[in-house]
């Protein structure tokens, strides 16, 4: 998770603020989906992006090209900034990826649960109340030894 | 242009006072914003739909990303933003600007108003819920009774109903889901627990048809509520403007933002903005029916007094909202069929002759997975996997608190055509962990800092400022039957004229009571 990520590359062709956006999701959605970014998602991250991010958001509050330059992790700085302030625009960021991503139908399996699972729901929920923990400790460790926020 | 009467609004005050004066030259006034038109298949389940449409997105999130709106702007409910129904709430700011402290309301100019977006609860007040009010339950059960036959009302005898009051004419309760039926299941166990603790529990009474009724279907169980308007099996009031609308005596004339009247000697003239080319335009007719909705018409009663210094009352219900978990239900398969409205109604009252607390329980199935992940307390992958394994496991109840006139909560105008509101928080003594612990009983857990009290006017039950009076003594009362104190032409039929505001939602008594000062009037216009 430290190296520094091939794909912070601009292209000088695009729209920097499109371009930038573009890496931002590219980065963002590996991080959280461990797979690799649908075309379709990445358009609409980039035209909910423009079309909403407003004076209401400040977008510098939080440094998120540091984050993607350190190529830092992104769900533990995520979850300690949330605790903070819900309405940080990390969690904005992310929570747009999430919706352009249940909207879809070949993400249906990873927001609905058609069975009956009670033995596994139960194990990855404690896997991931556990986790969560790691992620709130290591996210408190990595505010305060970069200077992200 | 002159009419017997005009109305102003067609949310459930304005077409229920419609539907009594039907048979008069009745012309109603609105700015009736209607649905969209759309072209998405939402003929399915809300889960088959999202299972086999490659891209939902322009129907739940919208061509303009609406469905994303409480991540940049002020919260609106999971209903009230997604891209079909914005319609609901469409340029209110613009068309009736807030001045607001505390206060998270928001305004219906849509056809219908705000009952597109509403739960449907429909709830007969008793004398105990009249208690400050100028009339008696019995002055509105025949309005109940014909309301009920007109709209549709499901609902069951249970133990709730010596809260609600009469069964007549109800249709088939809503089918609950698992979960409340689990719940109603275990509480019919242990009855004398609950109600030695005040608590009562039973199906709720809901605007839902469960038999077809005239040209409109049954509920579906389609689950689409909070993206899809104009569900034939949910009542909303555009379907009574639609048939009054047909009627040869109804003038509808939408694109209309009233602004104020003036009263004349034999009747009163009604002025009204032209949205499309801006000009004013004045109507007239020998009486005028206020039902804009509460803040609306208290709007318009001010500028038409000139008045931009008194401090109208303000009742609003404060809310609290609940999660309670029922860990048996962790992992069990989504229920494709439900109802995404309430399925249980709480009743809290120790003693059976006080105004009773009401609360509504529901389960979440209906909203976006997505719309949770905020709120739930494991990084963002644990929230994916919680809100993916909790969902049929997780129920809300919301709570209502009743309101009564306070200094502290008020509305006015000023000079530059706002409504200012200042709405105080109300300090409540309050029920929460009394549920809480009565709920362990029945297998769902909460914890107190789940609870949340969101800010004034996120009921949408708002009323108070023209309150009805046996003997009206200012300028901003109403008789008994509606009519502006100092005025001979001027009524008001919507929650304006509560002069307290029960826990009960407020809908169905808005309606009941709308019908029954438009049926004063007409023995007026008679006589």
């Amino acid at each position: 998770m430290n190296d520094r990520s091939p794909g912070l590359q601009l292209d000088p062709a695009k729209p920097l603020v499109e371009e930038r956006l573009r890496l931002e999701v590219e980065f963002f959605y590996r991080r959280i989906f461990d797979s690799p970014l649908p075309e379709e998602v990445r358009e609409k991250y980039v035209a909910a992006n423009l079309m909403l991010c407003n004076s209401r958001v400040n977008l510098s509050a939080i440094r998120l090209d540091l984050i993607m330059q350190r190529s830092l992790d992104v769900e533990a700085l995520e979850f300690v900034l949330r605790r903070r302030n819900p309405q940080n625009i990390l969690t904005i960021k992310l929570l747009i990826i999430h919706y352009l991503t249940e909207a879809r139908s070949s993400y249906f399996d990873f927001f609905v649960n058609e069975s009956n699972r009670p033995v596994s729901a139960f194990a990855e929920l404690t896997f991931h109340c556990f986790r969560s923990l790691y992620k709130l400790a290591k996210g408190r460790y990595l505010l305060w030894r970069y200077n992200v926020v | 242009m002159s009419f017997e009467v005009i109305i102003v609004g067609s949310g459930p005050a304005g077409v229920s006072a419609a539907l009594e004066l039907s048979d008069k030259n009745v012309l109603i006034l609105d700015v009736g914003f209607s649905a969209p038109q759309h072209t998405f298949d939402l003929e399915q389940n809300l889960y088959d739909l999202k299972k086999h449409a490659a891209d939902l997105s322009p129907a739940i999130l919208g061509e303009q990303f609406e469905s994303l709106h409480n991540l940049f702007s002020f919260y609106l409910s999971p209903k009230l933003k997604s891209p079909l129904m914005r319609f609901v709430t469409k340029d209110w700011q613009q068309l009736c600007p807030l001045n607001a402290t505390e206060f998270e309301g928001v305004l219906s100019f849509a056809e219908g108003g705000l009952s597109n977006a509403w739960g449907g609860g429909v709830y007969r007040f008793t004398d105990s819920d009249l208690v400050d009010f100028p009339i008696k339950a019995a002055d509105l059960h025949p309005f109940y009774d014909r309301l009920t036959a007109e709209i549709g009302v499901c609902g069951s005898d249970d133990d709730l109903t010596s809260f609600f009051g009469s069964t007549t004419g109800l249709l088939p309760p809503v089918d609950l889901d698992r979960m409340s039926s689990e719940l109603l299941r275990r509480y019919a166990k242990k009855k004398q627990f609950f109600s030695r603790r005040g608590i009562y529990i039973g199906k709720p009474r809901l605007a839902v048809l469960t038999k077809a009724v005239g040209e409109r279907q049954a509920y579906d169980y389609y689950g689409l509520e909070f993206f899809k308007p104009n569900i034939s099996g949910i009542y909303n009031s555009a379907y009574t403007l639609k048939e009054l609308k047909k009627r040869p005596n109804i003038t509808y004339r939408s694109g209309f933002l009233v602004q104020k009247y003036i009263e004349t000697p034999d009747g009163v003239r009604v002025l009204a903005r032209n949205l499309t080319t801006g000009a004013v335009e004045e109507f007239y007719a020998r009486k005028l029916v206020l039902g804009a909705g509460m803040i609306n018409t208290s709007k318009i009663v001010l500028v038409s007094n000139d008045d931009y210094s008194t401090h109208l009352s303000l009742l609003d219900n404060a809310v609290s909202f609940t999660p309670f978990v029922a860990p048996r239900l962790i992992g069990a398969a989504i229920e494709k069929r439900f109802f995404a409205g309430v399925q249980l109604n709480v009743i809290f009252c120790r003693d059976k002759s006080a105004a009773p607390i009401q609360g509504s329980f529901y389960g979440i199935n209906g909203i976006l997975r997505s719309d949770l992940l905020i709120d739930l307390p494991l990084s963002i992958k644990g929230n994916r996997i919680a809100a993916k394994y909790l969902t049929p496991a997780l129920g809300v109840l919301q709570l209502f608190y009743p309101d009564s006139p306070s200094p502290n909560s008020y509305l006015k105008i000023n000079s530059k055509g706002e409504v200012v509101i200042k709405c105080q928080r109300q300090e409540l003594d309050p029920l929460e962990g009394h549920f809480i612990s009565a709920f362990r009983r029945l297998g769902f857990y909460s914890w107190p800092s789940l609870i949340k009290y969101p800010a004034p006017g996120n009921s949408f039950h708002y009323a108070g400022s023209l309150p009805m009076k046996s003997q009206p003594q200012s300028r901003y009362e109403t008789s008994a039957n509606g009519l502006l104190f100092n005025s001979r032409h001027v009524y008001v039929v919507d929650s304006s004229n509560f002069p307290a505001l029960p826990s009960k939602n407020h809908t169905f008594t808005i309606m009941a009571n709308s019908m029954r000062i438009a049926h004063s009037l007409k023995r007026e216009l008679e006589s």
